[in-house]
C-alpha cells in the first residue's frame, strides 16, 4: 500500500521533470512521460493478480466451460495495453495514430470474441430446433 | 517503482540539452544533432525494457 | 291412496343412486413416487411430509446454481475493470461480457424450462388419470350434475393450459430471452420494448385462464353443489316421513352409506392432492432456487455498477420466473378441482 504514494508521488515528479525537458527536448520529455506510465501500470498489474485470482477461482467454482472467461479476461487485457498506447499517442498530438489504434483494438476483440458468439448462436439454433 | 530511473532519464535529458546548447553556441550543429539523438537512444533503450515487462506481465496475467 | 301416490312419486324422482364402489386413486407417476408418503392420515400431514423430503432433494441442483452465479459474479467483476477504458474498446468489450453470461445462463435455462414442460405434462396426465375417480366418486355420493360440471370444466381448462404453456408460451419465454440477449448486446430500445411486450403478454395469458377458470369452478362447484344436497336431504325427509315404521331406519342407512361415499371420495382426494404436489413440488423447488439465486446475483452485480450485465441477468431471472408461474398455475388448477370435489356436495 506504501508503493501507492510511491506512484503519486512519481507521477507529479515526471509531469515537473517533463515540463522542464520539454522546453528543449520534447522527444526526450516524451520518453519520460512514457516509462513512468509503464512503471505505474507495472506495480498496477501486480496488485491486479490476486484479483484475477480470484475472478478465476470464481469461474473454476462454477464449473463452466472455462472458454467464455478466458476470451473476456483477453479482451480486458487488449483493452488496457491499447488503453495505454492511445493515452500516450494523444498526448504527444497524434491523435490519429491513437484512433486509429482503437479501430484495431475493437477489431482484434471482436475477433477474439467469435467462438463465443459462435457457441451461442448454435445454442440459440438448438433451442429454435428443438421448439 | 524504482524512482532512480526516474532521476537517470531526466538527468540524461539535462546533459544531452546542455551538450545541444553548447555545441549549437559554438557553431558545431552536426554534433550538437548527434548528441541529441545518442540520448535520445539511450533513453529510448532504457523505456523498451520497461515495456517489455509491461507487455511480458498483461500477457502472463491475462493468459495470452 | 293419494299419500301412497305421491310417495312413489317422490322416490322416483328424488332417489339418487348411492352407492359406495371401491375408489382408488391412480398411482403417482414415477418422479414424483420418491416424496409420497407411506401413510396419509390428514391433508397437512402428508404435506409436510412431502414438503421435507422435497426440499432434501434440491441441495445439489441448489449447489450448482450457486456454482452459475458465482462465474456470473467472476464476469461482472472483469466488465467493472473496464469502466475506464476508452470509449470504442468499452463498447465491445460491453458486447463480449454480455454475450459470455448470455451463453453460461442460457444453456442453463433452457434445462431447467424443459424441466417446467416435463412437470406440466406431467401433471395434465396425471390429472386426466385423477379426475374420472373423483368425478365417480363424486357422482356415487348424489352430486352427479356437480360432478359433470366441475369434470368437463376442468377438463377443458386442463387442455388450454397445457396446450397454452406447451405451444405458445413456452416459446414465447424463448424469444423473451433472445430478445434480452439481442437487445443488450446491441442497446437498441426497439429490442427491449417488444422484449417487454412479450413478457406482459405470457403473465397476462396466463392469469387470464387462472382467472377463468376459478370463476367458472366457483359458480358451476357453489351451483350444482347446493342443488344437489337440497336433493338428499329431500329425499331423506320424505324417506323417514312417508314410509312408515322403517323410513327412519332406511334413511338413517341411506346417510350412512352417502358418508361412507363421501370418506372414501375424501382419501381419494387427498391421495391425489398429494401426489399432484408431490409431482410439482421437486421441479418448482428447483426452479425457484435457480430464481431467486438470479435476482440476488443481478442485485450484487448492479453494486458493481455494471448496469447491462445485470439487466441481462435480471431478465433471465425474470424468465424463471414465469415458468414458476407457469407449473403453479397447472398445479393450482388441479388443486383447485381436487378440493372442490372433495368438498363435494356442500
Amino acid at each position: 500500500m506504501d508503493s501507492f504514494w510511491q506512484w503519486v508521488a512519481g507521477a507529479m515528479l515526471t509531469v515537473v521533470l517533463g515540463i522542464a525537458l520539454g522546453k528543449h527536448s520534447k522527444d526526450i520529455s516524451l520518453v519520460l512521460t512514457m516509462v513512468v506510465c509503464c512503471m505505474i501500470l507495472l506495480a498496477a498489474a501486480v496488485y491486479l493478480q490476486p484479483v484475477m485470482e480470484f475472478v478465476k477461482r470464481l469461474q473454476t467454482m462454477g464449473q463452466l466451460d472455462d472458454g467464455y472467461g478466458q476470451i473476456l479476461l483477453k479482451a480486458v487485457g487488449i483493452g488496457l495495453v491499447t488503453e495505454f498506447a492511445v493515452l500516450i499517442c494523444n498526448d504527444s498530438g497524434n491523435s490519429a495514430l491513437g484512433k486509429s489504434l482503437q479501430i484495431a483494438a475493437t477489431v482484434v476483440v471482436l475477433w477474439i470474441s467469435l467462438p463465443l458468439m459462435e457457441s451461442l448462436l448454435d445454442l440459440i439454433e438448438r433451442i429454435m430446433g428443438g421448439i | 517503482m524504482e524512482i532512480d530511473l526516474i532521476f537517470k532519464i531526466a538527468a540524461i535529458g539535462i546533459i544531452v540539452t546542455i551538450l545541444h546548447q553548447v555545441l549549437a553556441r559554438s557553431g558545431r550543429d552536426e554534433q550538437a544533432m548527434m548528441t541529441m539523438l545518442a540520448g535520445l537512444v539511450v533513453v529510448l533503450m532504457m523505456m523498451a525494457q520497461k515495456i517489455a515487462d509491461l507487455f511480458e506481465l498483461v500477457k502472463r496475467l491475462f493468459r495470452f | 291412496m293419494k299419500k301412497v301416490l305421491l310417495l312413489i312419486f317422490l322416490i322416483f324422482n328424488l332417489a339418487q343412486p348411492a352407492w359406495a364402489m371401491d375408489y382408488t386413486a391412480p398411482t403417482v407417476p414415477d418422479s414424483g413416487a420418491d416424496l409420497m408418503p407411506a401413510q396419509t392420515e390428514t391433508f397437512s400431514q402428508g404435506l409436510s411430509k412431502v414438503l421435507g423430503k422435497a426440499i432434501g432433494l434440491i441441495s445439489p441442483s441448489l449447489a450448482e446454481a450457486a456454482g452459475v452465479c458465482l462465474s456470473l459474479v467472476g464476469i461482472v467483476m472483469l466488465h467493472s475493470v473496464l469502466q475506464t477504458m476508452p470509449t470504442d474498446v468499452k463498447k465491445v468489450i460491453s458486447l463480449v461480457s454480455s454475450l459470455a453470461i448470455a451463453g453460461i445462463l442460457l444453456s442453463r435455462t433452457s434445462s431447467m424450462l424443459s424441466l417446467g414442460v416435463k412437470t406440466i405434462r406431467e401433471l395434465s396426465d396425471y390429472g386426466k388419470l385423477l379426475l374420472p375417480v373423483l368425478t365417480a366418486a363424486l357422482a356415487a355420493q348424489g352430486g352427479v350434475t356437480g360432478a359433470t360440471a366441475l369434470y368437463a370444466g376442468t377438463a377443458v381448462f386442463d387442455t388450454i393450459l397445457g396446450t397454452a404453456i406447451a405451444k405458445l408460451l413456452i416459446p414465447m419465454v424463448y424469444g423473451y430471452l433472445i430478445l434480452a440477449i439481442a437487445g443488450t448486446a446491441t442497446g437498441s430500445e426497439r429490442l427491449n420494448k417488444l422484449r417487454d411486450l412479450v413478457k406482459s403478454f405470457v403473465s397476462w395469458c396466463l392469469k387470464i385462464i387462472i382467472y377463468i377458470f376459478t370463476g367458472y369452478i366457483t359458480i358451476t362447484g357453489v351451483i350444482s353443489g347446493s342443488a344437489d344436497a337440497t336433493a338428499i336431504k329431500v329425499t331423506k325427509i320424505t324417506m323417514s316421513g312417508m314410509i312408515p315404521v322403517v323410513g327412519g331406519i332406511l334413511s338413517d342407512a341411506s346417510e350412512a352409506v352417502l358418508v361412507g361415499a363421501g370418506v372414501m371420495k375424501n382419501a381419494v382426494g387427498t391421495y391425489g392432492l398429494l401426489a399432484v404436489l408431490s409431482v410439482w413440488i421437486a421441479p418448482f423447488l428447483q426452479i425457484g432456487a435457480q430464481y431467486l439465486l438470479l435476482k440476488l446475483t443481478g442485485a450484487l452485480c448492479a453494486t458493481f455498477g455494471a448496469k447491462e450485465p445485470s439487466q441481462l441477468i435480471d431478465q433471465f431471472s425474470g424468465a424463471m420466473g414465469l415458468l414458476l408461474g407457469m407449473t403453479a398455475a397447472m398445479c393450482t388448477l388441479l388443486l383447485v378441482s381436487t378440493v372442490c370435489f372433495m368438498r363435494g356436495v356442500g
